[in-house]
């Protein structure tokens, strides 16, 4: 069966030698298969006069005999082997080499040889096959290579473009005034992108100059820790130049290279680069590093530039513009205007009340309170309308492509959103606005211009009682003119020589007796002759004059009632207080005073307020109007239904008595609503108890009507014109021909309900 | 010059069966080495508790000169016969006789350069005669390719013997490895002994399996496993030869007796290269090797009986001794296949009875193992299911 065998070994020898990875390999196993194959000694391979392989030597070289002449074979004496037969074969075509077996004692057999033959040509095999793939490997990794020097060009070519499109994703966002941390992040994620997702740090100086510089920014892997990112950023402020460290972090070698950044000449920075050693000492990364860096520098340098021009152009307080910025875009819309249309309208504000809540409840809550007033105005305002605050509490609104309409519903919008309530430090506050409408005209060509116009319009709006929106005319101009002259003239009088008091009797409606005086202002102007008080009291509380022109009425008004009541006992006293007066905080103690000095009971004197004065500075009304209350003073609300006209202050504050305003009265023979209005005002003062008096009675219609709905008292020219003080006391005497003093003073002391 | 003594060589053997571990293998080599300066100590022993015990007891039981290896076994016998569950000391030495030994832990992977590098590391002793005794973890596997790297440094001067260390258990081998300081337990290591001797050293072997049927062709096969002999899978091909149903493929037991009873051989000019197969795939219908089988291998199924399995382990020593020109033997180490054991159960008595016989009167002590090792002629040295003895003269 040996002929089986020999064929069958060949078989797996082949399969043996040839799954061999090399050729050295393929040898050895080659040279040790055929020895156990053939049960000889020793096996070796020879190729090109070369022992590649040796079995059965050991560590020895085999006998230079045997490979010298292999092919010869022969015997050999090996000293500790034996006598050793030795037989060579050829390993074939293309290869010069043998296959030399040597077996102790037996010489191969004819089959053996033939065997041995057949091992050598399928070494050959295996070695040609093993070269020609090492031929194929070293040509397709020839080609791999190449095909990857192309790869790395085109990933050079993606490189640079990736590095350009990350470079313009950063000038976009430094251009469209993204955020600067934004910005930040987009250049270190940008940067750590290009450098194989590694670590990119950006490092500023902290604008207070506090210690350590702050980490704006960081993107990326790490091999070290921030302290060892701030040592080199600090190593690149300082040396002002682009600096490399090695660092051992994490176990893993690392390089840090860091670049400055600088704004005008001043290191501000650096950006600081986290890589692993490989990547860390190429020069390319060096160059982007300074390339990103240098955005760094761009996108602060604009950002100090749009700060400094932030500074000049806008409010600080509220971010508005200011009134440099306001005129210049105002003239760059008129010029760019349509001459035609002249579609660009300013809007003047200015704030009602502002004062007042700036004195009671301090500073910073006026500044609240004017940020907060910014943000209503600004949410009732298009994308492209100019807001700007140009004073204390002055805001102007420039609108393009609008007309006057549209001015006004703007300011009308704003009006109502000022209205609402404000919610500061835990308190409600309240202010109005009044607001001025001025369209541009064709004759005007200068912002400035415009602007004053509207400033007249709000003038005009904050006389005809605030809270309103007025459109600016022409005549306005020279009102305005006359008005400036007359507060000229008021600063001048204060001396009182050109005032003087009225007083317009208060009639009780169900008997037609007059039960007391209300005290009204004069003011007779050298040159004007008389001027009216709707004309120059808001002048005097624009000037600080009310504040001695109030002290003057009262003490005046009781003076005189104070004389009056010797011989008409009872007789009541009505002083009328701006909305100015009564937030001072001494006026109780004034009214003290003047109380005391005049000899007029408290019991005889009443106050009247508005509606908006009592709602200026709620807070400050209530403690003085309580005050007032415990001297015995009576408070009466004027021109009741004109302004707030809530309830609640009716319930809360400590009133006395409601005027009904002169407006609703005149009108009530003629409008239902007026006259619901007023019959609703007399049942709230009944239900309340409190007087009600109706204003501007003129006639007999009227007057039937308020005594039909049970109004207690009235005034008006059906019932008494304002008369001079030495009319007064004759008229009281003439009323009252059959009253004693003591009946009298009863008489009138029962017409008022706090008697 | 001096007075030219001539050499001396011993030869000793002992074994215990004490229950303690320690205890025994202290009796076991103070026997062996009666007092002497032993050049090595062979410890053998089928125990699978106490080793360390036994390690620390072959240390004190040693001189100063005396180097220690030794193995788990199957199974081990003294010139008394088979030592149940106990210990088996061999000790040599005397002026002619040297050792160096060397070992490779961890060689899983690596039993190349295990081979190699244990063979580097023995170096040489010296003496006219050597063997380099080899015992290697039987669980590595690959176990030719640690003859092989040993062989490529030893060359074909210097013969090997050895078995692969064994477990009863099938879980885990041990080898002992050391000297009179220290003596280790390891597993998954190869140790090697250079066994040199100014007396003749004579190497043995003989298995007693022949080819059964006709011959098959591998045409399918993987590393140590066979998919297909002659195209068609090689489960059914192996149960068709020996006129098995098919369905006894799913029973673990009795696959596992009738693959021990029936090996394959694979060609080789000298007789067959002996491959058990230890497990078979129901699934695939494949069966796998201890050792590699390459696709192209020509092979047949093996047989064998009690008596010609007895009859190899006397031949066996036979040739071992007869290998000794003449000289008579003052001992000889058999390296036993276990699966011998296994077949012949009661018949080993008389196998160990028959192998003592052509030592002359000399002490003969051996394990049971897993993978045997002779290199006498040729360059194959890994054998299975054989018996190898190696005689000192």
């Amino acid at each position: 069966m040996t002929f089986h065998w020999s064929v069958h070994h060949l078989t797996e020898y082949l399969s043996e030698v040839s799954g061999q990875q090399d050729e050295t390999l393929a040898i050895r196993v080659a040279a040790e298969r055929a020895a156990e194959a053939l049960d000889a000694e020793v096996a070796v391979v020879i190729v090109a006069g070369k022992v590649r392989a040796c079995v059965g030597f050991g560590l020895d070289d085999p006998p230079a005999a045997l490979t010298r002449n292999a092919r010869a074979g022969g015997t050999l004496l090996v000293p500790g082997t034996g006598n050793l037969h030795t037989f060579a074969a050829d390993l074939g075509r293309d290869i010069e080499g043998t296959l030399v077996v040597a077996r102790v004692d037996e010489p191969l057999v004819a089959e053996e040889l033939q065997m041995l033959h057949g091992m050598a040509k399928m070494l050959g095999m295996a070695v040609r096959g093993l070269r020609t793939l090492e031929a194929e490997r070293i040509l397709r990794e020839a080609r791999e290579r190449e095909a990857q020097q192309r790869l790395e060009l085109l990933e050079a070519v993606r490189a640079r473009q990736r590095l350009v499109e990350t470079l313009l994703e950063i000038q976009r966002a430094i251009s469209s005034r993204k955020p600067l941390p934004d910005i930040f992040d987009i250049i270190t994620s940008g940067a750590s992108g290009l450098v194989e997702g590694w670590g990119i740090v950006l490092v500023l100086t902290d604008p207070a100059g506090q210690d350590p510089p702050v980490i704006a920014s960081r993107n990326g892997n790490r091999t070290c820790d921030d302290v060892a990112v701030r040592v080199g950023a600090a190593a690149a402020m300082a040396a002002k130049r682009v600096v490399c460290q090695t660092t051992d972090g994490h176990g893993a070698d690392g390089v840090l290279i860091a670049a400055p950044v600088l704004v005008a000449e001043e290191i501000v920075g650096s950006l600081v680069a986290d890589l692993p050693a490989r990547l860390g000492n190429a020069a390319e990364w060096r160059a982007v590093l300074t390339a990103f860096a240098q955005q760094v520098s761009l996108a602060l340098t604009d950002v100090r530039t749009i700060a400094a021009m932030r500074e000049a152009f806008h409010d600080p307080l509220t971010g508005l513009a200011n009134r440099a910025l306001l005129l210049d875009v105002l003239e760059q819309a008129i010029g760019e205007s349509n001459p035609a249309t002249n579609d660009v309208t300013v809007i003047y504000i200015d704030l009602d009340g502002f004062k007042a809540v700036n004195d009671s409840s301090g500073h910073q809550a006026g500044d609240e309170l004017l940020r907060l007033v910014a943000t209503r105005i600004s949410s009732c305002l298009r994308a492209g309308d100019v807001a700007a605050r140009v004073g204390g509490d002055e805001f102007v609104i420039m609108l393009e492509h609008a007309d006057q309409a549209a001015g006004i519903e703007v300011a009308e919008r704003i009006i109502s959103a000022v209205k609402e309530p404000f919610h500061i430090s835990g308190r409600e506050m309240f202010v109005a606005a009044s607001a001025g409408v001025a369209q541009k005209r064709p004759s005007c060509t200068d912002a400035a211009e415009l602007l004053s116009t509207s400033d007249i319009a709000m003038y005009q709006a904050k006389q005809r009682g605030r809270g309103r929106a007025v459109v600016f005319e022409p005549a306005m101009k020279a009102a305005i003119h006359a008005r400036m002259e007359l507060q000229g003239d008021l600063r001048r009088a204060t001396g009182f020589q050109e005032f003087s008091l009225q007083y317009q009797p208060i009639v009780s409606l169900g008997t037609g007796r007059p039960i007391g005086v209300e005290a009204l202002i004069r003011w007779n102007h050298p040159q004007r002759g008389p001027v009216p008080p709707s004309e120059f009291i808001s002048i005097a509380e624009e000037t600080g004059i009310i504040r001695e022109l109030s002290r003057w009425v009262l003490e005046q008004s009781a003076r005189q009632a104070s004389e009056w009541r010797k011989a008409i006992p009872g007789l009541c006293l009505n002083v009328n207080v701006s909305a100015r007066q009564i937030g001072f905080r001494r006026f109780p103690a004034e009214v003290a005073e003047i109380l005391a000095g005049t000899g007029l009971p408290s019991h005889a004197l009443t106050l009247e307020l508005t509606e908006t004065a009592l709602m200026l500075d709620p807070e400050a009304a209530l403690s003085h109007l309580r005050e007032l209350r415990e001297l015995g003073v009576q408070v009466s609300v004027d021109d009741f239904g004109t302004g707030y006209s809530s309830l609640s202050y009716l319930r809360n504050f400590p009133v006395d008595e409601v005027k009904i305003d002169r407006t609703f009265v005149a009108h009530m023979d003629r409008s239902a609503d007026d006259l619901t209005l007023v019959r609703a005002i007399v049942d709230l003062g009944r239900s309340l108890r409190l007087q009600t008096v109706a204003e501007g009675i003129e006639n007999t219609r009227q007057l039937t009507t308020l005594r039909e709905l049970g109004c207690g008292l009235g005034q008006g020219y059906l019932l008494a014109q304002p008369m001079n003080p030495p009319d007064v006391q004759p008229y009281f005497l003439r009323r009252l021909p059959i009253l004693t003093r003591a009946s009298t003073a009863d008489n009138l002391d029962a017409g008022r309900p706090g008697a | 010059m001096g007075v030219v003594r001539p050499s001396t060589r011993w030869f000793g053997v002992g074994h215990s069966t004490a229950s303690d571990a320690g205890d025994a293998c202290a009796e076991a080599t103070a026997s062996a080495i009666g007092g002497r300066d032993a050049a090595i100590l062979l410890v053998f022993t089928s125990r699978d508790q106490g080793l360390a015990a036994m390690a620390e007891a072959a240390r004190a039981g040693v001189g100063p000169n005396t180097e220690v290896v030794g193995c788990s076994t199957f199974g081990e016998f003294a010139p008394s016969g088979l030592v149940s569950n106990g210990v088996v000391a061999v000790a040599l030495g005397g002026s002619g006789v040297s050792v160096r030994t060397a070992v490779y832990r961890n060689a899983a992977g690596r039993q190349r350069e295990a081979g190699t590098e244990v063979a580097e590391t023995v170096g040489s002793t010296g003496r006219p005669h050597e063997v380099l005794v080899m015992i290697p973890d039987g669980a590595l596997g690959r176990h030719h390719e640690i003859i092989r790297g040993a062989y490529s440094i030893v060359g074909a001067g210097i013969p090997m013997a050895g078995g692969c260390a064994a477990d009863l258990s099938y879980v885990k081998t041990h080898q002992f490895y050391g000297d009179h300081s220290r003596v280790d337990v390891l597993s998954g290591s190869v140790v090697a002994a250079l066994i040199g001797s100014d007396g003749p050293i004579g190497v043995g072997m003989a298995h007693g399996w022949r080819p059964y049927g006709e011959p098959m062709s591998l045409t399918s096969s993987e590393e140590t496993r066979i998919y297909e002999f002659d195209h068609q899978p090689a489960l059914d091909v192996y149960l068709r030869r020996i006129g098995r149903d098919a369905s006894i493929a799913n029973d673990v037991e009795a696959m596992k007796e009738l693959t021990l009873s029936y090996p394959l051989g694979l060609a080789r000019r000298s007789g067959e290269d002996i491959r058990i197969i230890y497990f078979v795939d129901p699934a695939d219908r494949s069966m796998v090797c201890f050792a590699d089988v390459h696709q192209g291998a020509l092979a047949w199924l093996m047989e064998t009986d009690r008596e010609s399995l007895i009859n190899s382990g006397q031949q066996s020593c036979s040739q071992a001794v007869s290998s000794l020109n003449g000289t008579q033997p003052i001992g000889v180490i058999a390296f036993n296949c276990g699966v011998r054991k296994k077949m012949l159960e009661d018949g080993v008595s008389e196998e160990i009875a028959r192998i003592v016989e052509p030592a002359q009167g000399a002490p003969v002590a051996g394990f049971y193992s897993m993978g045997e090792i002779a290199r006498i002629r040729g360059a194959r040295g890994m054998h299975h299911l054989t018996s190898v003895s190696l005689a000192f003269g």
